[in-house]
């Protein structure tokens, strides 16, 4: 039985067996034999993975070079060291013993070469595979400031970090995650911001992480939150905009950065984040804190708006001013469904009709727009299936979802809580539902930081970045680690 | 789940502000048309002075050793605890009732009549057993928001009355006698059941200071002082025959076109007694020596529901625990004698 770890043979041929059967004879392990020219010719190859390396990359630096070169009288482990010294252009030449890493280097792109009678093997860069370009990000699209988004290979994510900060104190470190799929992962700090605490706790939940294939950030996400924060709010952020994860590691944070993925995952990750953008900064302080708090209240009516209206339509018309109430009342009696079920239905058919917008082909999308614009908005209402105003209200709460997208899951959950609650136990219910969310929200930590830090514990000194957006010479004058939260556990 | 993170006493104080001000907006005492709002602020600040004194036992212990009276009880007497256990808890679960049947009454007679009292009491015993298991310092990060929320309810409600403000007819001339002294000073003396929260769970709170005390309290007078001040002069005689004069209050208050915002009245008295029952709740598994355990946390919700089972089916029952002045005597032994007996035996010496 083959163990992946062990050491590597001294007979080319066997070597070559070995990982021919390691992968099964896989069709895309590719394997050049060649002869390399001295007083006694020796038996070399070079393993790579079909279109992980550029060919030309290997014909030009690496066989050319080692069918030229006159390797004389010398030994196998000589003749390694000769290639490695003097025979090879490449700039990322690294030597290696077991089969292990044999896998991993071949699998990530490299060229393998080995060589008959050593045991010794080198590992080339040669990596050529095709990806993504760097453009910008759709999920974060920005007014002013960087187009650059995240792509899926890790060397470009990283070096679009590097740019921004070119400083010693920007670290990266590898980890790897997924005992099939071998995911590469780099955590990504200032060394001089983060707490060595917040690190090791993230560098052991990753290291208790024990999938066996990790495809997306997401993945992850669940193995970082911490084992008491059950929530429906996450713990753990995630953007695909190089500025934004470069101004969250001067905070103290700590970015972790997926191979395959644009997605980058930001820890710990607070709610008052949710509100804040790039653009907050690159635009004037007024406007910005005017945006910020649209942004609370959209999210107040997003989550509240429906279900707030349920329980008035429903149990309190007497809440609603005159002139609203026998407007609302004219067109509620006029639906043959109660408004609890009226409300139900027109946010399930809105949310199957954004599923269907965000999952059909581009061309599609403008024949869903224009049923559910029609059907939906014109016919149900004229047929008085729906009234006006509860579409109104379901449309004002979707559009308000959208302004803080991040928080889009948990706003559509809490939307439908809180129509049912509010349609079965009125106002009183909803204000209890609130204290369970709020108790929910208050008790969930982020790798120890209070998820509501800023807000509760409160903090005077933070709310400068909060429900305003203080200027940036006061900004600039200190800026706030995330482990100096208040309440902070240990980290 | 109990966190053991240490919180700033400022925190518990908000939160105490907040359960109190559930006394002043369930205000439903039988008052005499001839006593005056000179008269009543002076009882306010009477029943308030009283409940600052029931919190100086429970300081001095804190101030000491840096613990809660209950977590010195149960290092200096473990093999008395029970019995001090029994005691808080029986303490707690009458102060619970004492609320939860101020809330229903109010919620059956002024927000909805048809509502079946004994499924809101149970729903939200619910609610609060989570929150109580959640702990201490969840609830009072939660009370931030309610007291946000509260202060603008507040004062929209205020300033929604300014309007009807009346000085006309009623002065500041001081009236009453020494009988309608002792009842008033009685009902606002209710507040001092926060005097034994803070005996129960101040081993949570760092930075600990008397004036975050005298602060809170002044506070609670200066609220229903204002409240006061308002229902006299905005309400005037049509407030005295009122039950529930802060619901009348919240009802006459128009702010515009926009009038009635009692849905504010009904939010912030449902969050005050949440607050309460929560933090209740988790003096009696802190007082039991099982802080956090949802087993105990659900054991007393259930002996606190069948309690007020039976307050409903039995008068006598109800009216026992809601007499304020009964109230008011086992607070006093529950935040005055019993810490006090515990200074005089452990003397000043070797606390901890």
């Amino acid at each position: 039985m083959l163990i992946i770890g062990d050491m590597m043979y001294n007979s080319l041929s066997e070597n070559i067996k070995t990982l021919k059967k390691l992968f099964a004879n896989s069709a895309d392990l590719t394997v050049r034999e060649m002869l390399l020219n001295g007083t006694s010719t020796v038996n070399a190859a070079i393993i790579t993975i079909e279109g992980m390396c550029s060919k030309e990359v290997i014909a030009l630096s690496v066989i050319n070079p080692l069918l030229s070169f006159d390797f004389g009288v010398q030994t196998s482990d000589e003749i390694i060291d000769e290639i490695k010294r003097s025979v090879l252009t490449s700039s990322e030449i690294v030597e290696f013993e077991t089969l292990k890493e044999a896998v991993t280097f071949s699998t990530s792109g490299f060229a393998v070469l080995a060589v008959d009678g050593t045991d010794r093997m080198l590992a080339i860069g040669v990596q050529g595979f095709s990806f993504r370009g760097v453009s910008e990000p759709e999920s974060e699209v920005v007014q002013r400031g960087s187009r650059e988004g995240f792509t899926e290979p890790l060397r470009i994510n990283m070096t679009l970090i590097r740019r921004r900060i070119k400083s010693p104190d920007l670290v990266f470190e590898t980890v790897t995650v997924g005992s099939n799929s071998n995911t590469q992962l780099m955590l990504c700090y200032l060394q001089k911001s983060v707490s060595p605490e917040l690190l090791n706790k993230i560098r052991k939940r990753l290291d208790e992480c024990n999938l066996n294939t990790v495809l997306a950030s997401g993945y992850l996400s669940e193995y970082l939150e911490d084992s008491n924060a059950k929530s429906i709010f996450s713990g753990v952020g995630i953007s695909e905009r190089p500025d934004t994860v470069c101004g969250k590691l001067t905070e103290g944070r700590v970015a972790i950065l997926v191979d395959g993925t644009p997605a980058v995952i930001i820890v710990p990750h607070l709610f008052v984040e949710e509100f804040q953008s790039v653009d907050d900064y690159s635009n004037r302080p007024y406007y910005a804190t005017f945006i910020r708090i649209l942004k609370y209240l959209s999210f107040f009516i997003a989550v509240f708006l429906p279900g707030i209206y349920t329980a008035f339509a429903q149990f309190h018309p007497e809440y609603f001013p005159t002139g609203l109430l026998i407007k609302t009342s004219e067109s509620i009696a006029q639906t043959p469904l109660p408004v609890l079920l009226e409300v139900i239905l027109i946010t399930f058919v809105y949310e199957i009709m954004r599923e269907a917008g965000l999952r059909i082909p581009k061309p599609l999308g403008h024949a869903v727009s224009i049923v559910g614009a029609l059907v939906i908005g014109e016919s149900a209402v004229s047929a008085g299936i729906i009234s006006s105003s509860t579409l109104m209200v379901v449309a004002t709460a979707a559009i308000c979802s959208y302004v803080t997208s991040a928080l889009y899951p948990p706003i559509m959950i809490l939307r439908f809580i809180f129509v049912i609650i509010g349609g079965i136990f009125g106002l009183w219910g909803i204000v209890l539902t609130t204290c369970i969310v709020l108790i929910n929200m208050c008790s969930k930590t982020s790798i120890g930081v209070p998820y509501m830090s800023s807000l509760a514990p409160f903090s005077l000194r933070s709310m400068r970045d909060v429900f305003i957006r203080a200027d940036w010479k006061s900004l600039a004058k200190r800026t706030i680690k995330v482990q100096k939260f208040p309440e902070t556990e240990d980290v | 789940m109990q966190t053991k993170i240490k919180f700033p006493s400022k925190r518990l104080m908000l939160s105490l502000f907040i359960c109190s001000g559930l006394v002043i907006l369930l205000l439903n005492f039988n008052e005499s048309s001839n006593l005056s709002f000179t008269f009543n602020a002076l009882c306010i600040l009477s029943g308030l002075a009283i409940t600052f004194l029931f919190f100086v036992p429970s300081a001095i212990i804190k101030k000491r050793t840096n613990l809660d009276f209950m977590s010195f009880a149960h290092l200096k007497t473990p093999s008395a605890i029970v019995f001090i256990s029994a005691f808080y808890a029986i303490y707690f679960v009458w102060t619970a009732e004492y609320f939860l049947l101020g809330y229903t009454d109010m919620f059956i007679k002024k927000l909805n009549t048809e509502a079946n009292i004994y499924v809101v009491a149970l729903i939200l015993l619910a609610v609060c057993s989570y929150a109580a298991h959640k702990g201490v310092n969840a609830i009072t990060r939660c009370g931030i928001f309610i007291f946000a929320f509260s202060l603008i309810a507040f004062i929209l409600i205020f300033s929604g009355n300014i309007a009807n403000l009346d000085f006309k007819h009623y002065g500041f001339e001081f009236s009453g006698n020494y009988n309608n002294f002792i009842e008033n000073t009685s009902y606002f003396m209710t507040t001092s059941f926060i005097a034994v929260i803070f005996a129960c769970v101040s081993v949570y709170i760092k930075d600990f200071k008397a004036r975050h005390t005298a602060f809170t309290l002044g506070f609670i007078a200066l609220l229903f002082i204002i409240t006061m001040f308002f229902a006299w002069f905005a309400l005037g005689s049509y407030g005295n025959s009122q039950e529930y004069r802060f619901f009348t209050l919240s009802k006459s208050s128009h702010l515009g076109v926009v009038s009635g915002i009692d849905c504010f009245y009904l939010s912030v008295s449902t969050l005050s007694v949440f607050l309460i029952l929560s933090i209740i709740l988790c003096c009696i598994s802190k007082s039991t020596g099982k802080s956090g355990s949802l087993n105990i946390i659900l054991l007393f919700s259930l002996i606190i529901f069948i309690l007020y089972i039976c307050s409903n089916q039995f008068n006598f029952v109800k009216e026992i625990l809601t007499n304020h002045y009964y109230f008011n005597a086992f607070t006093f032994a529950a935040a005055v004698i019993v810490p006090t007996v515990y200074l005089f035996i452990f003397g000043r010496k070797s606390y901890v």
